[in-house]
């Protein structure tokens, strides 16, 4: 049953970092490289949050301002972004993926020289244990799957039931569609950026409140995050949250097992398989 | 071969390329007698990464940017640690072609899967492979010693009398490698094969429809690339005399995909341009490293925002501008300031 409970924890984790990214590439044809620091952007928007709160104010209140200030500061960021690189390149979506990686170590350099290269554990939340059914599930980590749920929660309501959002949809699924019904493309590519960015940093406040953070952790995060959208289908939600979880229990099982440190290895063997026999990964479409 | 087939248009272009590298080499040869111990293990590192970029470029002439490059290379290096570092142990040059033949086996390995991609999933997906080649490295500690990686490599053993403990001497063996990798790679783009696989990355369902085996011309570059690298590689680790998994991260990969951008792919002194210019930062603020990612990013958002492509497609520009000044200066023809504008 523990097992079941950290499968769970896991996968929440992958599908609200990959989304981002599934979003942004979905509507903007491209892969937003600086997704990684965004989220390790978010990581200290919660370390910052509880340094200057911390036993001033209930732990849940806490963590909600270090979830608003981080999906404001970054989604600034991401609509800067928009502003000043993706719609300057937007004819060549390969550019923008380079520039991206460039801004991601810009992002990173900065970080390390303004904060500093350690590691930083962030004091816990919420204190404390649940025991239930023989398993053990710490207060902070259900908390984070909570907020997870409803941050995914938010975003489906964000994409089915307003119109902007409607919009976004429109874009991904057709763009000259979208454009002949008069949707907006710049506003949409802005809200799209908006949103992608919000989603990173959240990702990043919530897990590290239960990881260490450090301006090195986008890089790790991001590695996984190619191989779960190139799984699931480039560009595909739904397949970004199935692979999501596939890999959120592969990746339990085995360091459950002991297998652990392979679990890089494993997840890029699986990635080539799967590119070997489905190019087009699980729910995704061909291009 | 009959005379006309030497003095055909390629072989000319080739031979103009050889004798214009001739008049260089003096310099180069020269160059290590006026620098200081420091300078010479830049330029030999420099002369390395300038190998490594080459073999880049062969891979993006397909239409794929690669980021298990570095990782590939990093086979090539370990191979030759491995073997020259047994008890009974192997003579380096054995293993300085060994190791490029184990990462041109690698990267056809993993060709079937990542080449089904195109452009960012290309990169992406090698990303994940190279990625998870460095995880080997670090894991199978009993092989490659894990995180500490291997120490005490031997220098090569002397060939024609150069000594190859001397930087110098390494210097000579680095530069030979570079320049007879570019001039070999040039001669490889002007063959038909070159041209077949410019021809598969400009448009690959016109190629096929027209019987060429994509798939081949797609995989022949990816594999040339990497063994170019592991040829790198096996220098790079042995100059160092100790290899370990932080030599091959995403940073170095980062250095040579920013080169290639900043310096642009078209040409073969692009990548060389751009590789100089990042070096220049590098060596300019040695004493702020921590910044040098920085000023690189930056570099390569620049290049993507403020040229067409890259340094190279810069410098065509400023020649013709300095030659229309010059000819309106000396009252030219109008015809001249035309070509210019």
């Amino acid at each position: 049953m523990q097992i079941v409970a950290n499968i769970v924890f896991l996968s929440t984790f992958y599908v609200s970092f990959a989304v981002g990214l599934a979003l942004v590439f979905g509507v903007m044809r491209t892969i937003n490289f600086s997704h990684g620091e965004f989220y390790m952007l978010g990581g200290y928007a919660l370390w910052l949050t509880v340094g200057l709160l911390s036993g001033s104010l209930p732990g849940a209140l806490i963590l909600i301002i270090a979830l608003v200030v981080g999906a404001g500061v970054v989604g600034t960021l991401g609509i800067l972004l928009q502003l000043s690189i993706f719609h300057r390149l937007r004819e060549h979506p390969f550019s923008i993926f380079m520039a991206t990686l460039g801004l991601s170590y810009v992002l990173q350099v900065s970080v390390v020289q303004t904060i500093g290269p350690m590691g930083r554990s962030i004091p816990s939340v919420f204190p404390g244990f649940v025991f239930f059914e023989g398993m053990i599930l710490p207060i902070q980590r259900l908390a984070v799957f909570g907020f997870t749920v409803a941050m995914m929660g938010g975003l489906w309501f964000f994409l089915m039931r307003t119109n902007i959002g409607r919009a976004v949809r429109a874009s991904a699924q057709n763009k000259t569609g979208a454009i002949l019904q008069g949707v907006s493309m710049n506003k949409v590519a802005l809200t799209t950026m908006f949103v992608g960015s919000a989603l990173a940093a959240m990702s990043g406040v919530l897990m590290s409140s239960v990881l260490p953070v450090s301006p090195f952790m986008g890089g790790d995060a991001i590695w996984r995050a190619f191989i779960i959208i190139i799984v699931g289908g480039i560009g595909s939600l739904s397949g970004a949250v199935v692979a999501a979880f596939m890999f959120g229990t592969i990746d339990t099982l085995l360091t459950s097992f002991g297998a652990g440190k392979f679990t890089a290895m494993v997840d890029a063997l699986i990635m080539l398989l799967a590119l070997s026999f489905m190019p087009n990964g699980i729910l995704g479409s061909r291009e | 071969m009959t005379r006309a087939a030497l003095l055909s248009p390629v072989n000319k272009r080739f031979i103009k390329a050889c004798s214009g590298t001739a008049l260089v080499v003096p310099l180069l040869v020269g160059l290590p007698h006026i620098l200081s111990p420091y300078w010479q293990s830049v330029s030999v590192l420099f002369a390395i990464n300038v190998t490594l970029v080459l073999g880049y470029r062969l891979i993006t002439t397909m239409g794929g940017w690669s980021f298990a490059h570095v990782s590939t290379m990093g086979l090539g290096a370990y191979t030759m640690a491995i073997l020259t570092t047994l008890e009974n142990p192997w003579s380096f040059w054995i293993t300085f072609f060994l190791g490029p033949l184990v990462a041109g086996v690698f990267a056809l390995l993993i060709a079937y899967p990542v080449l089904r991609t195109r452009h960012y999933y290309f990169f992406l997906s090698t990303f994940a492979a190279g990625e998870a080649l460095r995880q080997c490295y670090v894991q199978f500690s009993g092989i490659t010693g894990g995180t500490y990686g291997i120490a005490f490599v031997p220098r090569p053993e002397s060939i024609l009398g150069i000594d190859f403990k001397t930087t110098t001497g390494f210097y000579y063996l680095a530069m030979a490698l570079a320049v007879s990798t570019g001039l070999a790679l040039y001669r490889f783009e002007l063959s038909r094969y070159g041209a077949t696989i410019k021809a598969v990355a400009a448009n690959e369902e016109l190629s096929e429809s027209n019987g060429i085996n994509t798939w081949a011309y797609r995989t022949l570059p990816f594999v040339l690339g990497s063994v170019v690298a592991g040829f790198a590689g096996t220098l790079y680790g042995n100059f160092n005399g100790i290899i370990g998994p932080s030599d091959f991260t995403a940073y170095l990969m980062f250095k040579l995909v920013a080169a290639a951008i900043v310096g642009g792919v078209v040409t073969f002194y692009g990548p060389v341009l751009g590789l100089l210019f990042l070096t220049a930062l590098e060596e300019i603020f040695r004493d702020y490293t921590d910044w040098v990612p920085l000023f690189w990013g930056f570099s390569v958002i620049l290049a993507l925002l403020f040229t067409k492509g890259g340094l190279e497609s810069v410098v065509p520009g400023i020649a013709a501008r300095v030659r229309s000044v010059r000819a309106e200066r000396d009252g030219g023809q109008s015809g001249q300031k035309l070509e210019g504008s």
